[in-house]
């Protein structure tokens, strides 16, 4: 080459050239190897600030959908100029997930927008990011309640006992008192996370909320959910209240932790002045099922069901179907004359639950009530007894006035299995409207089996007529019979 | 121009080319060997099937374009947001929910995709599918998805009980539909008519839906009829008959035509029944049982 080309080669116009071809081979290259999901990403991100919230939210889901290549460009949005991409980030970057995320999310718990510090507060719970733990216990005391509600969902979802302090603390300040909705649910967050955190610290604060009307029933389920060694020794004072919120919270108490040595406690709860003590306690008593705690329950249960009081006669009855007490049955049979249909029903669903078949006549007799309700109850309570004498008054129920009734008896045909409820079967699919009634006839043909349901349910197979969901379930069960199957096909509606 | 520059152009575009080549070269091997779409219900939720093919040695990820998966009733399309991708290449239930907004992870060999779809109109769509690799398309088909019209018929039935001085005419309708599509939104008109005078007594309407090969029933309540005729031979019964609305009352000479019509986009179903019927017995109206 010689000195003139040479020249010529880094002349001006060459040079241009050249620039000329870099940028157009740069060019080229960029189109190629574009990465259209980080193009795409940082498309979304920039949306997360549009001013349609439509297409803000719709740009969050998607980067929650995107995920972890979502995760490096949401960190950096965090330190957005405008607070919606911040919040948006935050927040995104919790439900993705990736705990590369929390040291900058712990950065924005003092960003000047409440919106941001919230969702950064709710992410970092959902990340368990443990190291969040104290600048949440900071954001306690932030000026903003949504804010603060953020930080005690967070801290509760750590389950981490530093937090177990400052929640009580922040239980007992006086900025919540109870005077308005917020401040009532925010008690009840604070409850709920000293619950998850299962903290013994906790036992003392929320024993002193039972005689609270508002959270004392909350704070008694959180307390059920101790360890018994924890609560029951201090509970004892609080069952001997003169407050009786105090007591029926602390029977509640009881119910939680389902402690035997509660028994007595309970028993004695039985004969107190408070219809809603003696109400709480009968209930309680009927989750002690071991025979040992039978014995001690069973009598002074069915002494609750001469109670003046028909709920505590209606809860001790189910208590005693609970446990399954025998003894009790005399006395149930005599409370199916009550003049209270919830007590009736109570009674019917108890002796339903014992299951003794000398309790089918009783209950039979009753079928001609004029209330639905206690109708289908004895009809549940009959199929549950599961004696073939059930089975005529299940028969003569198939054309009972209310559809609810009906379909109980249907299905409970079905289970009992007795043949001499074909032909009742079919004859009620000739006349039956409702379409939850036909199809649980149609169940019990298909359970029942035999060539004369088999027939009767070819023919509802072929109707076209017929509901779909009744057509398609005899089709199931006739290939299921025909397959030599036991057929056990239950379609919904 | 001199020959020096006409060199240099020529292997700048030689590299160009080169390059080129190279890139799209080394780009997947995936096809679509499988679509298919059952029919789907107008504005009901169905799913295209796909199953696409990577023939490479390793996983590859691809976009997913689909184009009419959704059509609103002026037959515009609307964009697809999320499919269904096996998770695993040989156990086709095993699925995860994935938003189209990121590629799609094939496995090597045949990987299950199912796309969401939905019309508000009957016919037949098009359904465009283009699989995308860095903007490349790797293949692309169309499978016709069809959006059956249901077919419609009205039922009209009724039983009579006589009490005291009145006899009830209890009547029941079933709005039934015999087509593979189903129909929303079905506009109803019960219209009772005074035979003696051509006057309307009564006139009631509703909004049902039914799905294809089903019926759906007209009455409100469970156990209540649609609608009740009372024709008094003395005094009133005073029945309130709630909670059914649609009620007539009328004397021992009087006779009703009860009217029931449907309407689904251009399609108009009716049925009818004479209340009583004794006096044209075999009416060729009464359809009832």
């Amino acid at each position: 080459m010689s000195m003139t080309e040479r020249y010529e080669l880094f002349s001006c116009r060459h040079a241009k050239l050249l620039i000329l071809l870099l940028l157009l081979s740069e060019a080229c290259a960029g189109c190629l190897g574009q990465d259209p999901l980080e193009a795409r990403v940082d498309k979304l991100v920039k949306s997360l600030g549009d001013e349609d919230q439509n297409v803000s939210y719709a740009s969050a889901y998607a980067l929650v959908d995107i995920g972890e290549p979502a995760v490096d460009p949401l960190i950096k949005a965090l330190k957005d100029d405008d607070p919606q991409v911040r919040s948006f980030a935050a927040r995104a970057l919790g439900e993705i997930g990736d705990q590369k995320a929390a040291d900058s999310l712990i950065e924005v718990l003092d960003d000047p927008s409440p919106e941001v510090r919230m969702n950064a507060a709710s992410s970092l719970g959902w990340l368990g990011a443990s190291e969040a733990v104290e600048p949440l216990i900071e954001l306690l005391k932030d000026e903003n309640e949504g804010v603060v509600f953020s930080a005690v969902c967070a801290l509760g979802a750590l389950k981490d006992p530093r937090a177990v302090e400052p929640l009580c603390e922040a239980l007992n300040s006086n900025d919540y008192t109870m005077h308005n909705s917020d401040d009532y649910t925010m008690h009840m967050d604070i409850i709920l996370a000293l619950e998850e955190i299962g903290d013994p610290r906790a036992v003392d604060p929320l024993l002193d909320l039972l005689d609270d009307k508002d959270v004392g029933s909350r704070a008694a389920n959180a307390l059920g959910h101790f360890e018994s060694e924890e609560v029951f020794g201090k509970l004892t004072k609080f069952l001997r209240s003169s407050n009786p919120t105090t007591r029926a919270n602390a029977v509640k108490v009881c119910y939680g932790l389902q402690d035997p040595v509660s028994i007595p406690y309970l028993i004695e709860m039985l004969d107190d002045r408070v219809p809603e003590v003696r109400k709480e306690a009968a209930f309680a008593l009927g989750f002690f099922k071991e025979p040992e705690e039978v014995v001690q329950t069973e009598q002074p249960l069915i002494a609750a069901l001469g109670d003046s009081d028909p709920e505590i006669q209606e809860v001790a009855a189910r208590s005693l179907g609970r446990i399954e007490s025998k003894d009790s049955i005399p006395y149930l049979e005599e409370l199916l004359q009550a003049k209270n249909q919830n007590v009736q029903i109570a009674a019917v669903t108890a002796l339903g639950n014992i299951g003794d078949t000398e309790a089918v006549d009783s209950l039979t007799a009753l079928l001609g009530d004029d209330s639905w309700l206690l109708r289908k109850s004895i009809v549940d309570s009959l199929v549950k007894i599961g004696d073939s004498q059930a089975v005529d008054p299940l028969i003569s129920s198939l054309g009972d006035e209310n559809y609810r009734v009906r379909k109980g008896a249907a299905d409970g045909l079905g289970e009992l299995g007795d043949n001499r409820a074909v032909e009742p079967l079919l004859k009620a699919l000739d006349t039956e409207r409702e379409r939850d009634v036909r199809a649980a006839e149609v169940r019990a043909l298909g359970e029942l089996g035999g060539p004369e349901a088999t027939e009767g349910l070819r023919r509802i197979s072929k109707d076209m007529e017929e509901y779909w969901n009744v057509r398609t379930a005899a089709e199931e069960l006739l290939k299921k019979i025909e397959g030599g199957e036991a057929a056990n096909v239950y379609s919904t509606s | 121009m001199r020959k020096s520059t006409l060199v240099y152009i020529s292997v700048a575009l030689l590299i160009l080319v080169l390059g080129v080549l190279w890139y799209y070269g080394n780009s997947a091997d995936v096809k679509i060997v499988d679509m298919h779409a059952p029919p789907v219900g107008i504005r009901e939720s169905g799913q295209l099937d796909i199953v696409l093919q990577n023939n490479g040695s390793k996983p590859v990820d691809v976009w997913l374009e689909v184009e009419n998966a959704f059509v609103d009733k002026n037959g515009e399309a609307r964009s697809t947001s999320r499919l269904i991708i096996s998770k695993d290449s040989v156990d086709p239930w095993d699925v995860e929910f994935v938003s189209l907004q990121k590629p799609i992870h094939l496995l090597t060999g045949n990987n299950s995709i199912s796309v969401w779809l939905g019309y508000e109109l009957p016919g037949e769509y098009p359904v465009n599918v283009k699989v995308v690799e860095n903007s490349r398309i790797l293949d692309e088909g169309t499978c016709l998805v069809q959006i059956p019209t249901p077919e419609l018929h009205l039922k009209l039935e009724y039983e009579m009980e006589s009490r005291n001085t009145s006899d009830i005419y209890r009547i029941y309708g079933y709005l039934i539909n015999n087509g593979s599509g189903s129909a929303r939104d079905v506009s109803t008109n019960l219209t009772v008519t005074d035979e003696k005078t051509g006057k309307m007594v009564l006139t009631s309407s509703g909004i049902h839906y039914v799905r294809s090969q089903d019926k759906t029933a007209l009455w409100t309540w469970p156990d209540y009829p649609y609608a009740i005729v009372e024709i008094v031979h003395g005094e009133l019964s005073g029945e309130s008959y709630m909670p059914v609305q649609n009620v007539v009352i009328g004397s021992g000479e009087d006779q009703f035509l009860i009217n029931v019509t449907s309407t689904w986009q251009d399609q108009v179903v009716s049925a009818e029944l004479l209340i009583p019927s004794r006096r044209r017995a075999g009416d060729e109206y009464d359809r009832a049982v």
